[in-house]
């Protein structure tokens, strides 16, 4: 809730006049030997994101204009009471007062259009002087009830469709508060996917014409991503152990309570103080609370979509979800099932009602960037960015980025997954590709 | 009144995943039996129960005793309503009108208030160094703090605590008891409301400046108090983007108290 410093209105004017007159930057491909990032570890970078000295810094100056708005996208949808608080999509629009040129932001994982990597997006490239639209990752519980189509979120093409439909949507609603020059994309994780797919569908629907599209730390192949991410997590000796795992976790955070004192968790350097005293988390526990952190955006996931469906896979298929309805049991489920389970348990069943003949071989090949590796190798205007440490990937994967996209993919040799997203050489890529200059530092 | 949330816990991906597989092991009083009629593939279940419960002999690290559960979900709802609807616009408008150093001060005077409190707490718990600490950073920022305004004591170096009643209960080993989710302040325990009414009473009774008890000061004092709550709380309804935030908000709020408790 601190207010978010922005660029000063004056200020734009000028800005946007420095940005018209420096175009054509992208695809200039930074020299990343002076890249620094001291953290060797990609999990521990995972989790403690770049120290605040290497941080791209903000103008800090008064609050950025920026708007909630919601979409009924399917008007009078049949919905369990449950889900009232998320009938209609919601949506976050940064806006300038003068003409600039639009950004999308999808979210990752199970991500709302407010997590704080998506607000994070918007205030770099608010202060870059770009509108910013974040939406909702369709993993999400809320993009599932409001949005969704199928409400089978998972298949690349699918959410795209969604995704596409959802952002003419916002535009249209937007469109006489903001003045929109061009319009450009980006999306983190499975955001960076969906970004690409969604991309892939405007060229054939020509609805909106992105002019450039940015992959942040993307999966290659999602159900390959999945596994590796299941396996932070063991069913069977993770949560076997779970139980004294985590108050072993919760006691190193007491002692370190009683060590320091009073301390602000929020604190930004918090998890670096935490990760140099004596209580600091082992390469497993900093493992697990990866793997835990995604199985609770899989445990919202599984629920929300068997509870629309009526599967009957997590909630008894008699049961009605009310908002008094304990969760207890469900959550407890929910988070019994693995990413990999989903596709098995859920999607794949599915797809395979709809296209009897489909092989699971096949629909696994349909949700990732392979898919699209033509598109990919030919489009200019799409690039991307990842860490050769990222653990959402495999070494081929990243050779995939590497010959698939050439010059327009930028491969930082450490970050984890998503953990230099806030270092100034990866917000310097990011400005760069889209041919905006940072409004800080 | 002291919080609504615990701001810092939630603010943490530890926290936030601690609290994910926390929510596992959590109700025994809802355990569903082993007949799961409605169910497709209760198979794919086999298991579960026994990898989640506590190791026998040891504090049952999950469990949260939620008895009032439905109605604490509907205050849960009742109470986001609030938020979206009249507190966070309150908020908005309030930050606009005050610049940052005002409201600054404003949290300031009202952290001397509860300074007080946290005094006779920590007496309450016998914890003498901490106490002759509180007592210094009130008689400083009262004096030359300029009735709390300014915050001299952390500059002269004085640790901050804070204790409530709540905390020393359960500092003498009183449970939380069952969860309780409070319309406006949020969640709570049955222990913790009972500290909340006491520390109340003290501040009341205290009166400190005459603040509390003349009504015309007390009304829109309380309504700063809040304001000033809320615009330092860095959380939001629907922020942890699940269905199943209840059970997560519950399980961190029960959490950090306890290590509250043990700090």
């Amino acid at each position: 809730m601190q207010t978010i410093p922005s660029v000063p209105s004056c200020l734009l004017p000028w800005l946007l006049a420095l940005l018209l007159a420096l175009p054509g930057q992208a695809g200039a491909t930074e020299d990343l030997s002076d890249y620094v990032y001291p953290i060797e570890d990609p999990f521990e970078a995972t989790v403690s994101g770049t120290p605040v000295e290497l941080r791209h810094r903000f103008i800090k100056s008064k609050s950025m204009q920026r708007d909630n708005f919601e979409l009924e996208v399917f008007p009078g949808r049949e919905l369990p009471p449950l889900f009232d608080s998320v009938r209609s999509l919601a949506f976050s629009l940064a806006y300038q007062d003068v003409p600039a040129p639009l950004l999308f932001v999808i979210a990752g994982t199970g991500g709302s259009y407010r997590s704080s990597s998506s607000k994070y997006l918007q205030r770099v490239f608010y202060q870059a002087g770009f509108h910013v639209i974040t939406l909702s990752s369709p993993s999400s519980h809320e993009f599932i009830a409001a949005a969704s189509g199928s409400r089978y979120p998972g298949i690349s093409e699918e959410d795209a469709s969604d995704l596409y439909r959802v952002m003419q949507m916002a535009l249209a609603q937007v469109r006489d508060l903001i003045a929109v020059t061009d319009v450009y994309l980006t999306g983190y994780s499975l955001g960076g996917l969906h970004a690409a797919f969604v991309s892939h569908l405007d060229e054939q629907e020509q609805a909106i014409g992105f002019r450039k599209v940015l992959l942040l730390n993307p999966p290659v192949s999602l159900y390959t991503s999945a596994l590796l991410l299941d396996r932070l997590v063991g069913r069977e000796a993770g949560m076997q152990d779970a139980h004294a795992y985590f108050s072993r976790l919760f006691g190193k955070f007491a002692e370190y309570f009683s060590e320091h004192g009073m301390i602000r968790l929020d604190d930004e350097a918090f998890m670096f103080k935490f990760q140099e005293s004596e209580q600091s988390l082992t390469r497993e526990e900093l493992m697990a609370l990866i793997g835990a952190s995604f199985r609770l955006s899989a445990a919202g996931l599984v629920f929300t979509v068997d509870a629309l469906n009526g599967t009957g896979q997590v909630v008894e298929r008699d049961r009605e979800l009310t908002l008094g309805t304990p969760l207890d049991p469900y959550f407890k489920r929910g988070l019994w099932w693995r990413f990999t389970d989903y596709f098995d348990r859920l999607l794949l069943p599915y797809w395979q009602a709809r296209q009897p003949e489909s092989k699971r071989e096949q629909l696994i090949g349909r949700i990732g960037l392979p898919a699209l590796r033509d598109y990919l190798e030919t489009s200019s205007k799409i690039g991307v960015i990842s860490n050769a440490d990222e653990i959402i990937l495999t070494p081929q994967d990243i050779d995939f980025l590497g010959s698939t996209f050439g010059s327009r993919a930028t491969i930082f040799p450490r970050g984890g997954h998503l953990g230099n997203l806030q270092h100034r050489d990866y917000v310097a890529r990011m400005l760069s590709f889209f041919g905006a200059v940072a409004g800080g530092s | 009144m002291h919080r609504l949330l615990p701001k810092s816990l939630l603010q943490t991906l530890p926290a936030i995943v601690l609290l994910a597989i926390a929510g596992c092991a959590s109700q025994p009083v809802q355990a569903p039996s082993a007949e799961q009629p409605g169910l497709a593939d209760p198979g794919f279940y086999t298991g579960m129960e026994e990898s989640f419960r506590a190791p026998p002999g040891e504090r049952s690290f999950f469990e949260v005793y939620d008895p009032w559960g439905p109605l604490n979900r509907k205050l849960y709802v009742f109470n986001s309503h609030l938020d979206h609807y009249v507190l966070l616009p309150a908020v908005q408008t309030y930050r606009k009108l005050l610049p940052g150093p005002v409201r600054q001060a404003i949290t300031n005077f009202f952290a001397n208030l509860n300074e007080v409190t946290t005094f006779i707490n920590l007496v309450l718990q016998m914890k003498g160094v901490e106490a002759l600490e509180s007592g210094a950073r009130f008689f400083n920022n009262t004096t030359v703090g300029v009735l709390g305004m300014f915050d001299v004591a952390t500059r002269m170096g004085i640790p901050r605590h804070d204790e409530d009643l709540g905390q020393t209960l359960g500092h003498y080993g009183v449970g939380p008891g069952p969860y309780v989710v409070l319309p406006l302040f949020g969640p709570s325990s049955l222990r913790d409301t009972t500290g909340l009414v006491g520390d109340y009473a003290i501040s009341w009774e205290i009166n400190m400046f005459g603040a509390r008890k003349a009504i015309w000061a007390s009304i829109p004092l309380t309504a700063l108090e809040v304001l000033d709550i809320r615009d330092n709380i860095a959380f939001s309804y629907g922020d942890l983007s699940s269905p199943f935030e209840y059970e997560m908000v519950r399980f961190l709020y029960l959490e950090s108290r306890e290590l509250e408790i043990r700090e």
